[in-house]
């Protein structure tokens, strides 16, 4: 039974539990505690207990100061976390659906199989959200309904989704629609493929979501896209376009 | 020599040299050469002989009488004949005749030879024969007429006498042939040896093999179908072997054996398995073999004519499924592999389900078999030109044999299908033939030795198939045969196909695939392009051509939905694309299917009357998707975002009614037909300009308007005046004006007619050519498409309806496609202020709109930019970028692009029964070649930058360029190049112009 691992401290303590109990219903996972210590070193000791073998994820409470420890644990664990801001209630609640939202990327989709599978298991409604960019859109997009029709069920296809697995397609920010959509439909929980890149410019949603949704947010390490693939899984990779 | 020493292809043609490769000698019995060729010919395999002798020498000794299918070709008098074997005896098809000036060359040729060697001590005999002279080298009854078997012993005793008069091989013998020939004023000649002779003619073996290439490619055989077999490939004492004439460069993907001694080795590329006659004939019985055992045949890897995928992305399946549909006769099949991922079966026109909802009926998969473990690393080769689906999977040592199958959909017997696997026996199990579509019952049991199933619609039609499947073994191979009979009715249950399986049963598969591919090339020799400096478009151009015809069929009525029936995507809604957009290509391609899609219109005229009369108008109103009975079947609403927006092209793109006017009118222009009183083309065409008459408002100074539309650019909704709906509209008032009969309306009512058309406003500025694509169109945001991201792109995706709507941007051609499809309606010279203004506008977000760019833009004297957006419109399915192409073809952009083609590039118009062509070339094409139909005529027209030749069977008139059109037959050809007059050639016929 993998652990998941509660990381508290005084200020956030209570709904971090909260959260860290549906999360650890969700993947059947055993519930295990960090108290942090007060002094230097907090992210260290997070990041130290991921490493044990028998830790699956962390959950822990993030911030919106640029120095707090969650920023630290985000850019360098191998493992999710998941991380809870500072607008969500406290209380358990438990994850009854999941919003996914992916940009396309094989390595995206790769990153979230696990929570898919998990929230397929857990009878949990899963709603995937694409955000269509300059990148992603399609350039021809002939009537509207069956375009979308197509569109949606071939998306799909190619993350391997679910069959009851919903698609929300936006345009515009990402990270303004995920937040929106979240709140919109209700979402439990945003789970997050990310490049653990905060420089400038990058991982604008991630940004946002963790400091700025009202439900907590997982965020699953990727790595970087691949050059043959393009930015797109709906985009054919160049070793297999037609000869 | 085992078999396995033998070539391991399925060959579709055998092409053997005579005496040494199929026979000892000429007084050897044939019989079992006979008896091969007789049998191969029977399971569709074409059979040639190419021999430098005689016809008679061979037939006589062959004396094969096959009853076909498989042809039987004598390549004969070293290339100068081509005999073809009927049940009668061989009859001439071609011979090639000296003229009086080559045939004293020859004479003066080989004196000179004869007089050169005499003079070095070498007594020669000389022997005349049909274009060519025997120099008999070895003039001594011992040497007579040596078998083949004696070959190296006659090598050593010519190559002796040759040196005893001072001569160092037989190859300088020739090389002083040539020089004798060449002085003796021959242009071509062709000079050979088989060790006793040294031969000057005018043909040899290369012509024999490419006049056997152009017949096999002729019915469908391209050279990597061949197997050629000689015995003299390699070279005799340093002259070249006779038979390594065959190896002409248009044969190098033919499969070459020699079964000689070869002394000298082989060339490469030439297999050598030596043994003579015998190896040749269990080289033939390994054929049969292989026909008997069901193994997978081959198919010719051209590059310019195939789709090849390697690899197994699972990301791709779904595409490739849809790329590698295969359909005939209105019925098509997914190439989808073991495990498809949603129905592979359809039939045109066969819908199930209501309302928007409604969709084609998914009929049997009739295409799976077990594979166990699945197939791995396979390529998967779709052949273009015969119609073929081949997969390969890669040798893989733990798998044992791979997996190789190949299916076809026949073009020569519609509703017959034929699917051969073979893999390692363990692996492979035939399992269940039929499996139901997802979600639907089906009824299946037995008929005798046969399978039957059958899907039923909830509107009565269905679909029913019938299999008869065998399985043979060959070594440790298991071999699976399906032949596969399927049946459909868009009204009832169709009748079981069983006499038409018992039918294909008794013909056989090789037979039936050999029916097929030749079917498949006539298509391609009444239709298609040539594009030599540009491959892959020309290849993507095939494909868009291999696919329009695999959606069309010569029926009672054709549906075409905007993707055909190769995949679930638009549900098989048939909409504008088929009017404007397939129509005139398929009119090109196949005129018979054009008008099968007129009928679809015409059949569903009283809905679309019932639809005018329920909204308050008159005549008929045709719906902007349209699917079983007629009815509009437009989904009412989309959920783009949080909440569900309606979706305004069912009720407000009203141009489809003037497009389905227009689409009638333009089948039978092209076809040539002129509309019968009476006729329900006419009716249509009268309801229509009705429908017109009820749908305009006239104002208080008698300008009519039309309002509350939305026009081919979709991104303006509810516009008033739309310039494409008023001209169109104003364009199906005029024309039913000028074809409606009066029975069929009064005289006042046409002329109401006109004087309606002459008051529709379109917005036309006089003063600059420009239209306004709808009132207020140009006080909306000067956006151009590039100033929000590079085209092309969709637009209302991307950035949103309402921030578009703002905009000038638009979707497609709107005001551009009226110049497309009615130029005369058009103001004179408005085309090119119209491109500069609504080209930098448009975001090209529709599938539909590179090709229409593409023509206009050609028309337009832009040739290399029209070049762009034809090989975009092109590309959009093989290159999938939308994303898209797993849910079916976008036919209307493969429509498109050969309208591009024809109508673009050439500039072909019919007008009052005449064929106007104004060709252009962009810069990186030096020419190109079409081939299609018109006005029930056949043609072929190749330009390039001098000329343009046109070919036409039967007699047409034709005018090229500004040229007074004339009636013409055969080939003319005209000066295009500017200042320079007309010329003609090639028995050119041509007849002054009737006005």
């Amino acid at each position: 039974m993998p652990d998941v691992i509660a990381v508290v401290d005084d200020g956030h303590g209570t709904v971090v539990l909260a959260v860290a109990s549906s999360v650890a219903h969700l993947v059947r996972g055993r519930l295990r505690r960090l108290v942090l210590p007060e002094s230097a070193g907090r992210a260290d000791a997070v990041l130290s207990a991921l490493d044990e073998p028998e830790s699956a994820l962390a959950v822990l409470a993030m911030d919106r100061d640029p120095a707090a420890m969650g920023w630290h644990v985000m850019k360098r664990s191998a493992k999710p976390l998941v991380l809870v801001p500072g607008g969500v209630p406290d209380g358990v609640r438990p994850i009854g659906r999941v919003l996914v939202p992916l940009d396309g990327s094989r390595e995206a989709a790769h990153a979230v199989d696990c929570t898919v599978e998990l929230c397929t298991r857990a009878g949990v409604d899963l709603v995937v959200l694409h955000v269509f960019n300059d990148t992603t859109a399609p350039p021809f997009w002939d009537q509207s309904v069956h375009a979308l029709h197509a569109w949606t069920e071939e998306f799909l296809s190619r993350h391997v989704m679910p069959p009851d697995a919903r698609l929300e397609v936006r345009a515009g920010q990402p990270d303004h629609n995920v937040l929106d959509v979240a709140t919109t439909l209700g979402a439990d929980l945003i789970a997050l493929g990310w490049s653990q890149h905060l420089e400038k410019g990058r991982a604008r949603t991630v940004r946002r979501a963790v400091v700025d949704a009202d439900v907590p947010v997982m965020l699953v390490p990727v790595p970087a896209p691949s050059e043959h693939q393009g930015p797109s899984v709906l985009a054919p990779a160049v070793e297999h376009r037609l000869s | 020599m085992g078999r396995h020493d033998l070539p391991d292809i399925t060959a579709a043609a055998v092409v053997f040299d005579w005496d040494g490769t199929a026979v000892p000698d000429r007084h050897s019995s044939a019989g079992a050469v006979r008896r091969r060729v007789e049998r191969l010919c029977s399971l569709g395999v074409h059979v040639a002989v190419v021999s430098g002798t005689h016809v008679q020498n061979v037939d006589g000794q062959l004396r094969a009488r096959p009853s076909g299918p498989g042809r039987l070709l004598l390549a004969t008098n070293r290339g100068s004949e081509l005999f073809e074997v009927e049940p009668g005896g061989p009859v001439l098809r071609e011979r090639r005749w000296a003229s009086p000036l080559e045939d004293a060359g020859l004479d003066k040729a080989a004196a000179d030879l004869r007089q050169q060697l005499s003079a070095v001590g070498l007594h020669t005999d000389v022997v005349t024969r049909l274009n060519r002279r025997k120099i008999d080298l070895i003039p001594d009854p011992d040497w007579a007429d040596p078998p083949k078997a004696r070959l190296t012993e006659l090598l050593v005793a010519v190559t002796r006498r040759l040196a005893d008069a001072g001569l160092a091989d037989l190859k300088d013998v020739v090389c002083r042939a040539t020089s004798a020939a060449v002085g003796a004023g021959l242009a071509d000649p062709r000079v050979t040896s088989d060790a006793k002779h040294v031969e000057i003619g005018l043909t040899d073996k290369s012509d024999a093999m490419r006049r056997l290439l152009r017949e096999l490619w002729q019915v469908g055989v391209g050279p990597g179908l061949v197997i050629v077999v000689g015995d003299e490939f390699g070279s005799l004492g340093g002259a070249a072997g006779s038979d390594s004439f065959l190896l002409v460069s248009r044969a190098r993907r033919a499969t070459v054996v020699s079964v000689g001694a070869e002394p000298c080795g082989v060339p490469p590329g030439v297999t050598h398995l030596a043994g003579g006659p015998a190896t040749f004939l269990a080289l033939l019985d390994d054929q049969l073999a292989r026909h008997r055992h069901r193994r997978v045949p081959g198919v010719d890897r051209d590059e310019r004519w195939t789709i090849t995928q390697a690899g197994d992305d699972p990301v791709r399946l779904r595409v490739l499924e849809t790329l590698f549909t295969l359909g005939a006769g209105g019925l098509a099949v997914r190439g989808a592999l073991d495990a498809p991922s949603v129905p592979v079966l359809r039939a045109a026109g066969v819908y199930h389900q209501q309302g928007s909802a409604q969709r084609l009926l998914p009929g049997p998969d009739w295409t799976h078999v077990r594979l166990r473990p699945r197939p791995k690393e396979v390529v998967q080769v779709l052949d273009l030109r015969t119609g073929v689906l081949l997969r390969e999977e890669r040798e893989l040592a733990d798998v044992g044999r791979p997996v190789r199958s190949l299916r076809f959909v026949s073009a020569a017997r519609p509703g017959t299908m034929g699917l051969r696997v073979e893999a390692a026996a363990h692996r492979l199990a035939p399992g269940t033939v039929f499996r139901a579509p997802e979600g639907l019952p089906m009824a299946q049991g037995r008929v005798g030795g046969q399978r039957w199933a059958r899907v039923a619609s909830d509107l009565g039609g269905g679909m029913g198939a019938v299999a008869q499947q065998a399985v043979s073994q060959d070594g440790d191979l298991r071999c699976v045969e399906r032949l596969v009979v399927v049946t459909s009715h868009r009204r009832r249950q169709p009748d079981l196909g069983l006499d038409a399986a018992s039918d294909a049963v008794r013909h056989g598969f090789s037979p039936l695939l050999a029916a097929h591919r030749a079917a498949w090339a006539r298509r391609w020799s009444s239709a298609g392009a040539s594009l030599p400096d540009d491959p892959q478009l020309e290849r993507a151009l095939r494909f868009a051509l291999f696919h329009l015809w695999g959606a069309i069929a010569d029926a009672d009525e054709l549906a075409v939905g905007a993707r055909g029936l190769s995949g679930p995507g638009y549900s098989g809604h048939v909409f504008w694309d088929a009017d404007v957009f397939v129509l005139p290509a398929v009119a090109t391609i196949d005129p018979a299917a054009a008008r099968a899609m007129v009928r679809y219109r015409l059949h569903r005229l009283d809905p679309a009357r019932a639809r005018a009369r329920a909204e308050g108008r008159h005549g008929a109103r045709f719906p902007w998707e349209s699917a079983a009975s007629g009815d509009d079947v437009t989904p009412p609403t989309v959920r783009f975002g949080a909440e569900p927006t309606p979706v305004m092209s069912g009720r407000q793109e009203e141009h489809i009614t003037a497009a389905v006017a227009w689409g009638v009118l333009r089948e039978a222009a092209w076809g040539g037909r002129r509309l019968q009183p009476g006729s329900a083309e006419l009716a249509l065409l009268r309801d229509t300009a009705r429908y017109w008459v009820s749908r305009c408002t006239v104002d208080a100074d008698g300008a009519a308007h039309i309002t509350g539309v939305v026009g081919p650019d979709e991104y303006h909704e509810a516009v008033d005046d739309n310039a494409f709906t008023n001209v169109m509209a104003r364009w199906n008032l005029r024309a039913a004006a000028a074809a409606v009969s009066r029975r069929a309306a009064s005289p006042d009512e046409a002329r109401s007619w006109l004087a309606l058309a002459d008051a529709l406003v379109d917005g036309l500025d006089a003063s600059t050519g420009l239209y306004e694509q709808f009132r207020g169109y140009h006080a909306l945001a000067p956006v151009l498409a590039a100033d929000l991201a590079a085209p092309p792109y969709a637009a209302d995706v991307l950035f949103g309806r309402q921030r578009i709507a703002a905009t000038q941007v638009i979707k497609q051609p709107d005001v551009l496609m009226l110049h497309h499809l009615v130029p005369d309606e058009v103001a004179a010279g408005s085309l090119l202020p119209n491109l500069a203004y609504y080209g930098p506008r448009t975001s090209h977000g529709s599938s539909l709109s590179p090709a229409i760019m593409a023509s206009l833009l050609a028309r337009a004297g832009s040739p290399d930019e029209a070049l762009s957006f034809l090989r975009m419109a092109a590309q959009i399915d093989l290159a999938d970028a939308h994303g898209m192409s797993a849910a079916g073809l976008h036919l209307a952009a493969m429509g498109g692009a050969w309208q591009a083609v024809l109508m673009g590039f050439l500039g072909a118009r019919v007008r009052s029964g005449t064929l106007l062509i104004d060709p252009v070339l962009p810069a990186d094409w030096g020419s190109f070649e079409v081939r299609f139909r018109c006005l029930g005529h056949q043609l072929r027209v190749r330009v390039d930058r001098q000329s343009t030749e046109v070919n036409v069977e039967g007699r047409l008139r034709v005018g090229v360029g500004r040229r007074p059109p004339r009636s013409v037959t055969g080939t003319f050809v005209v000066d295009t190049t500017v200042g320079r007059r007309d010329s003609s050639r090639r028995g050119a016929e041509e007849a002054p112009c009737r006005t």
